[in-house]
Order: C-alpha cells, then structure tokens, then sequence
C-alpha cells in the first residue's frame, strides 16, 4: 500500500505518552536515541553500565573524545536532552527494572537477552511493544513483537542464539568490522521507524506492523514478514 | 558423504534438491512450511550453480545440508596465492561446520583455515548474525552462501593463523 500521508500527521508526540526505553546505548542505541529525541517522544529512557572508549567513535553517537571515559547512558542522555526529556539508568539490565511503554534491545551481545525479556518484559503488562535490534556489517535483523501475544514470544526464541555464536571464537582473530555507522544508523532508523508506525496505529491510522525485519545492504533487499 | 552430482539431469541431483527443500522447510516456523519449501527449490539451484561448489548431500539423518568446495586458493599481504584447501562443511538447525579435507595445518585439531579451526567454526569476517537467522530459519542455502564467502577472504590483521603456513598454489 502506498501512501501520500504526511509524515508529521503519523505521529504526535505532543499526545504521544509512553516512554521509550532505550537498552544498549552502542552502535544501535546510540543513534535510536538521537533519532527518538529529534521525533520529541516524550521520555527516553537510556539503559547500559558500559563507557565510551576511543573505538566506539567510528560508529556510535560520540563525537568528543572528552566522552571517553564517561558512561554511554550519561553522555547520550546529556545530549538528546536538548530535544526532549532523557533519563540515564547507568548500569547494566541484569534482572527486573521497571520498564513501560516501548522497549528497544540494543545490546549488541545477545546472551542477556533472555534475562531481560523474562525479568522485565513478558509478564509485565505496562510494556506494550517491544523490539530488538542486531546487525552485521552489512545487514540488519529487526523484530518487532506485542509481548503479550504468545507466538510472538515464540517466535522470539526461535531467533536468539547466544552471543558464543557470533563473536570472535579466540581473541586475536578479529577479521573485518562488524559495526560499520552507516549500518548502525540505519539499523536506528528502522526501529525508530517503526515505533512511529506503533503510535501512528494506537493514534488510529490504518496500518500493520512488520515483526520480522531483515535489511540486507549488499545486494540490497529488504525481507518483512508479519507474524 | 554420499557425494551427488551437482547437475540438474541427474535423478540423484533431484532426489537431494527435494530433500534440501524439506530439510530447510522443517526448520522453518511451521506456518511458513510450504514457503520455505518452495523458496529453498530454487536456492538448492542456485546455490549448486556457484563455480566453488563440488558436491552435495543430505546427512545426518536428513538433518543438515553437507556441500563440498573445489580448491579454495586465497592472496595475502605478500600478493603470494595459497592453496587452502578443499573443505567439507555442514549446515543445520544446529549450527555449522567446516573442515579442511585437503590441507590441515598442525593436525586434526588444528587449522582449517586462517579464519577457522579445523572441523570447527569461523570467526566470520562478516555476516555472523545474519548466518544465525538463517540457521534458524531454514534458509540454509544462505547460511551455506556465507560460509562460500567466508571461505573466500582472508583478513591479514588477525587471523587465527597466518596464510604463511599454508603452500604456495602450484599454477
């Protein structure tokens, strides 16, 4: 379906209330903070115990080598607070923390995933979205789930796999980049993307949301599935 | 290995073409089972048509997708070509596997190639995650698609072992 509709008529902020919670504030999180904040979604909400280091530069929102050092959580929230409110909670998720609203998985490392979805999300009814973002190089992989709905659960767990499985098997073995900005960037876009599709839908425009993102940049396609 | 021809007049390469496509589609969610089943028709095709791939089969119960490589020959920073190998890997629900039938460096349990251990796994250059979802999907010919790739570079930073170790190719 195509459509001519305004972007700014898909979402209010100036009515939207649910926070957006933000977990992982790396190569992804980072920049879904940046674009979240210049939507003006009301409150973000930025999660992570890590801290800027010289590296993260090339392809996260940190543009100041005074940053380096400092908690991820602290310094993205310090900016995106020129746009809209931004809290920093600067340690890691490792069991139940009070979320609501839109969750956003960011961590890169997949293994404490399961903890965090268990701990804060699947029975908590004040969390109405919740989606979960990795990338390589040159790909992309989004879902986008209604956590209270038992097969997308499901469908979740069909897709983990633990961190074992994608990094370096030995350290000394680096090989090629796997966060490149551009990538990142991209990857925030999307998810932030869809967060607007989410409040454009509960704010009564007629749309259905993709659960199964894949973004391939080389060759370029795009696969969507809805679950 | 029950090595089948990779060509499409053979009944065997049939038989294994259908059998890949059940393999790929049983890993798949169920409701995208007949999909997937006609999707990995194709893939089987395309796949089998890369000028690297030698053989294929079914194993392990019909439960992964074995392909053999013709010689894989990669440059270093020394523009010195090397004969790696020819490798046997193993795509499946439960991961992957690829080992060097040719050439092993230090032994059994050595290296595969500068990349990967031998009978073991890569450290991908790039496409870790997306071989994941693959996996996890049915969508082995992608999976198996990566591993071609990853096969075919060489990262001089760090590498689990130098392309040095390997023979210098003969042509």
């Amino acid at each position: 379906m195509f459509t001519t509709t305004a972007y700014e008529t898909l979402f209010d902020a100036k009515t939207w209330k649910e926070p957006l919670h933000i977990i992982g504030v790396g190569g992804i999180g980072s920049h879904a903070a940046r674009i979240a904040g210049k939507e003006r979604f009301p409150v973000i909400h930025l999660h992570d115990g890590d801290v800027v280091e010289e590296k993260n530069m090339y392809n996260q929102w940190f543009d100041d080598d005074s940053d380096i050092g400092l908690s991820k959580a602290e310094v993205v929230a310090k900016k995106v607070s020129q746009w809209t409110v931004a809290h920093a909670h600067p340690t890691y998720v490792e069991g139940h923390r009070k979320l609501s609203g839109v969750v956003c998985l960011c961590t890169g490392n997949t293994d404490p995933l399961p903890t965090i979805v268990e701990s804060c999300v699947w029975d908590n009814p004040d969390v109405s979205l919740l989606l979960d973002a990795r990338m390589d190089a040159e790909y992309v992989f989004l879902q986008v789930l209604d956590p209270r709905i038992e097969a997308h659960r499901k469908r979740w767990y069909r897709n983990w796999y633990p961190h074992s499985e994608t990094e370096n098997r030995t350290a000394g073995c680096g090989g090629g980049a796997t966060a490149v900005g551009i990538t990142a960037s991209l990857a925030a876009d999307l998810m932030v993307a869809q967060v607007i599709r989410y409040a454009a839908i509960r704010q009564g425009y007629k749309d259905t949301l993709d659960n199964h993102i894949e973004f391939f940049l080389r060759p370029l396609r795009i696969v969507t599935k809805q679950w | 290995m029950e090595e089948v021809a990779v060509s499409n007049d053979d009944p065997d390469y049939r038989r294994t073409r259908v059998q890949f496509a059940q393999l790929c589609a049983r890993i798949a969610p169920p409701e995208e089972y007949d999909e997937r089943y006609h999707q990995a028709l194709s893939e089987y095709d395309e796949f089998c048509e890369k000028p690297l791939v030698a053989a294929v089969s079914i194993g392990e119960e019909n439960m992964e997708f074995v392909f053999g490589t013709k010689t894989v020959y990669l440059t270093g920073h020394d523009n010195v070509r090397r004969e790696i190998g020819e490798f046997m890997c193993a795509v499946g629900c439960s991961g992957y596997m690829v080992e060097n039938i040719s050439v092993a460096i230090d032994g059994e349990s050595g290296y595969a190639h500068p990349h990967a251990f031998q009978g073991g796994q890569f450290c991908m250059q790039r496409g870790s995650n997306q071989l994941r979802v693959a996996l996890h999907n049915g969508r082995l010919a992608e999976a198996a698609c990566l591993i071609l790739d990853a096969l075919e570079t060489y990262g001089p930073g760090t590498p689990y072992c130098s392309i040095d170790k390997w023979p210098v190719a003969k042509e």
